[in-house]
């Protein structure tokens, strides 16, 4: 749910890029057609003769090395020597019309010296592979160790043997990368769609000389992203281009341009070993997964180990070894996507937890419930935690979950039917950018604001914090505001890991008490009395002995004259272990799927989905169900339909045409069953919406499949040839 | 050539050539935002409007098959769709947004045609309208509500 729907529904909401100064240029990137090549010669001067066209860029115009990254910084703006990727810009053109850029873009001549792309990320791994980094293409590790897993898997009753591979799932929102550079007299304005403005414009800083505080960065509201605008998109090449056009340029990729160069979810290459005692106790866990970031890191590092931290699942392992592997190939960019890394191990953990309970024959809710984490920690790396009282009470809810009719079972289709049930850390593994500042301020309008930099990109923080603003203060939405999404406000941190929501509704309610005696005082100095005599209620103040109807003194008339405002800071909770980023807060979910294979075709459907989220009371329920529904959708698309296949370093797809993402008739009812109460020791209160049914639904579906045929999936999604075959094996 | 139609219930005009695509023309000439090419191929709905009673994707329509049509964006519905619109915000049926217009189009396609529309076959109409962000539950029970 978000605010401002009928602008949406109308075309009169405008987004980041709709709107250019008049007489701004037009943008366009010229893109490597190779995925691994040496640029031996680039010459942009015809180009730059073109008539109408005000700036060429090239890695000329950055400074020498410079390299940025959400963590890691290793990418160039433009390439710088050599092209890492199918689709790396290699020059950028501002000219007055989109025909005058594209033929100035023709006229850039480029030499490609073609290298052999490294293309399978346990190849990239290996002795013999060409290094596409200084370090190798080692570009992350992460090992844990806990009891000898060699020895108990050998004394265990049970072991079960698994491996999955896990699509490059394309976040394909609708909005595609763009902005608007605007350049003044020694500063920039840029608008363009991203999770965190201060990141933004830091990084924009250090590549053109600007101080930070001469850089304005508008980044919200987003017409969608689900991690993939994340990183910095086109604003470091828009800065370029309108500070050395010195006119405001306009740039906005076409789909081509993003399914070729944005970023992508990592695939995953996952071999486990597990197993339990007789009586269905868990034993041992041996992980190990192989994940591609292609060209460059991107948040590569922390999907690593917010997706090895997940392996272990929701349970109780006497041993662990977990390995995880972060690969550099000529595969595009892979970075942060919902579900975060977490999802691909997830689904897999859930298949053995499946495959396990099956052998041990224990039912397999009932396996899960039996083998359930101590809800007051340790973490599954050993490290101290937030007490989670969430994952008992959730088994037995998924228990008590009403049989549903799955649909005909006939001849032609066989139903199936999968549970999961799951934690992932929510914000930031220690030593990330988890702390946030914000303000509370009443305005001359008379409306009490939040100050933050989170941004909107249609999850619903803008209703959230309204309503928590409302709730605070005991007024209307008239009397409430919200300054959101830029540099002009105190840095909030990035708007991801599922914090963005949960931050601004803590920011509010952190703050409501200093602002209500900041309100009370000016209430007190304008009308006499003291600041206790005075409440907030719609409209205004009120004499807190004397509540008549209408407020003593008005909002607006309350913020004459005044400046009532309070900083709020928000400080990180966290956990340190030595040499791991571990996650202190964790999110809870169950969920349940049903699916129809179709034995003619190896089709599979959804026929019904089942959420149950823990995050504690929903502030706007329809925000909340949107999130889980939302992100049911994708975990689908994941489990049946999506993968941007790639083969020598080029997509299988350039488009929409050949990606299949989930239509309204793709997807089945969801039902949400939401865990409202958490610990009252919760110091937290609330926890983020955004991923969590995704990193639930996903394995659930996986597991599903399972049920019909069997087996457990090799890969995802799964492909109706595998499951004919599978079905032809059975016969 | 200079094509004419009506755009949003007033005569209208451009200058094109008769193959280029509708939706970059409407939004350029006309300031019509809700036009929007997100994938140029047909395959997403962003751009839908209404030609003659019928949703179409602009990207794909050209502009010389438009001569003398009656043409809505959703920058025209808002009155007509009002029904719509309100049971999509009540239902939280819309997150982004950015595919909203094209799906307001779609849904003002089936609204427009009748009472005899069923709101599974308005479902069905609406597989061309790609949401990435919702899942379409909201939008189903919208549908439900209107057309139910």
């Amino acid at each position: 749910m978000s605010l401002r729907v009928a602008e949406k529904l109308s075309g009169r909401f405008r987004y980041l890029a709709d709107d250019a100064p008049k007489g701004a240029l037009v943008g366009l990137v010229l893109r490597s057609a190779h995925p691994h090549a040496r640029i031996s010669r680039l010459d942009t001067r015809a180009a730059e003769a073109v008539p109408g066209v005000h700036a060429v860029v090239t890695t000329a115009d950055v400074p020498a090395g410079f390299r940025f990254g959400l963590r890691l910084k290793d990418q160039p703006v433009l390439a710088d020597g050599v092209v890492r990727h199918l689709g790396e810009a290699v020059a950028a053109v501002a000219a007055e019309t989109m025909e005058i850029a594209a033929a100035a873009l023709a006229a850039i001549d480029v030499d490609y010296e073609i290298l052999p792309p490294v293309t399978d990320p346990h190849v990239a791994l290996g002795k013999e592979a060409v290094a596409l980094h200084d370090g190798g293409n080692l570009c992350h590790a992460f090992d844990y160790l806990k009891g000898d897993v060699a020895v108990a898997l050998e004394a265990s009753a049970h072991t079960v043997d698994l491996s999955l591979d896990t699509p490059r799932q394309m976040h394909v929102a609708l909005e595609l990368e763009g902005g608007v550079a605007i350049p003044g007299e020694g500063d920039l304005v840029l608008r363009a769609p991203a999770h965190d403005p201060h990141h933004v414009r830091h990084v924009l800083s250090e590549l053109t000389g600007l101080e930070e505080e001469n850089i304005h960065v508008v980044g919200s509201p987003i017409g969608g992203s689900y991690g993939g605008k994340e990183d910095l998109h086109v604003q470091p090449v828009l800065a370029l281009l309108g500070l050395k056009a010195r006119r405001p340029v306009r740039l906005v990729l076409s789909r081509p341009e993003a399914v070729a160069a944005g970023i992508k979810r990592h695939p995953f290459s996952i071999r486990l070993r597990a197993g339990c005692n007789a009586d269905g106790r868990l034993t041992a866990l041996d992980f190990d997964a192989v994940a591609d970031t292609g060209a460059y890191a991107s948040h590569g590092p922390e999907v690593l180990e917010t997706a090895m931290e997940c392996a272990p699942g929701a349970y109780d392992w006497p041993s662990v070894r977990l390995a995880g592997r972060l690969a550099y190939t000529n595969n595009g960019i892979s970075g942060a996507f919902r579900g975060f890394g977490a999802v691909q191990t997830q689904s897999a953990l859930e298949l053995a937890i499946d495959a396990l309970a099956d052998k041990a024959g224990v039912d397999r809710i009932a396996f899960r419930r039996l083998n359930l984490a101590a809800a007051e920690g340790p973490g599954p790396l050993g490290q101290t935690m937030v007490p989670m009282l969430e994952l008992e009470p959730l088994g037995e809810a998924l228990a008590a979950l009403p049989a549903v009719p799955v649909g005909r079972p006939d001849e032609r289709f066989v139903a199936g039917t999968g549970v999961a049930l799951i934690r992932k850390g929510e914000g930031f593994g220690g030593g990330g950018p988890n702390g946030a500042l914000g303000r509370l301020a009443l305005g001359f309008d008379g409306r009490i604001r939040l100050e933050t930099s989170l941004t909107e990109m249609g999850q619903g923080l803008e209703a959230a914090a309204l309503a928590a603003l409302r709730q605070a203060f005991g007024v209307d939405g008239r009397d409430v505001g919200l300054r959101i999404g830029e540099t002009a406000v105190g840095n909030s941190g990035p708007t991801s890991a599922s914090r963005g929501t949960q931050i601004a509704v803590r920011l509010v309610r952190k703050g409501a008490e200093t602002m209500r005696q900041a309100l009370g005082a000016a209430a007190a100095r304008k009308l006499g009395g003291a600041a206790e005599d005075y409440i907030s209620g719609p409209g205004g103040m009120f004499r807190a002995d004397d509540r008549r109807n209408r407020p003593d003194i008005g909002f607006a008339a309350l913020a004459e004259g005044e400046d009532i405002a309070v900083d709020v800071e928000i400080e990180p909770i966290e956990t340190h272990l030595d040499g791991l980023a571990c996650h202190t807060l964790f999110t809870a979910c169950a969920a349940r799927a049903f699916i129809l294979v179709d034995r003619w075709t190896g089709r599979i459907t959804c026929t019904g989905i089942d959420v149950l989220p823990a995050c504690g009371m929903p502030l706007v329920p329809a925000a909340f169900d949107g999130q889980m529904a939302g992100g049911a959708a994708q975990a689908l698309g994941f489990c049946l339909t999506e993968d941007l296949l790639a083969t020598d370093g080029s997509f299988a797809a350039r488009n929409l045409d050949g990606y299949f993402v989930p239509t309204i008739a793709d997807m089945p009812p969801v039902r949400i069953h939401p865990l409202v109460e958490l610990d009252a020791r919760d110091p937290v209160g609330l926890r983020g919406a955004g991923e969590i049914g995704l990193n639930a639904v996903a394995p659930a579906i996986a597991c599903a499949v399972r049920d019909v045929l069997g087996i457990p999936p090799l890969r995802l999604p799964v492909d109706p040839d595998w499951v004919l075959d599978v079905l032809e094996a059975r016969r | 050539m200079r094509i004419s139609f009506t755009l949003n219930g007033r005569p209208a005009a451009l200058e094109a050539e008769p193959f280029e695509r509708l939706a970059p023309l409407l939004s350029s000439n006309f300031d019509l935002k809700s036009v929007r090419t997100a994938c140029g191929i047909g395959r997403c709905g962003a751009c839908m409007v209404l030609v003659d009673g019928k949703a179409v994707n602009a990207c794909l329509l050209i502009a010389g098959k438009v001569e003398g049509a009656e043409i809505f964006t959703a920058e025209g519905l808002e009155a007509v769709a009002a029904p719509l619109i309100a049971a999509l915000e009540a239902h939280g049926a819309i997150q982004c947004g950015y595919c909203a217009p094209g799906l307001l189009v779609s849904l003002a396609a089936s609204l427009l045609a009748g009472d005899r529309v069923r709101a599974e076959d308005v479902e069905a109409t609406l597989t061309g309208n790609l949401c990435r962000c919702t899942g379409y539950a909201g939008i189903r029970a919208a549908i439900a509500d209107v057309f139910g």
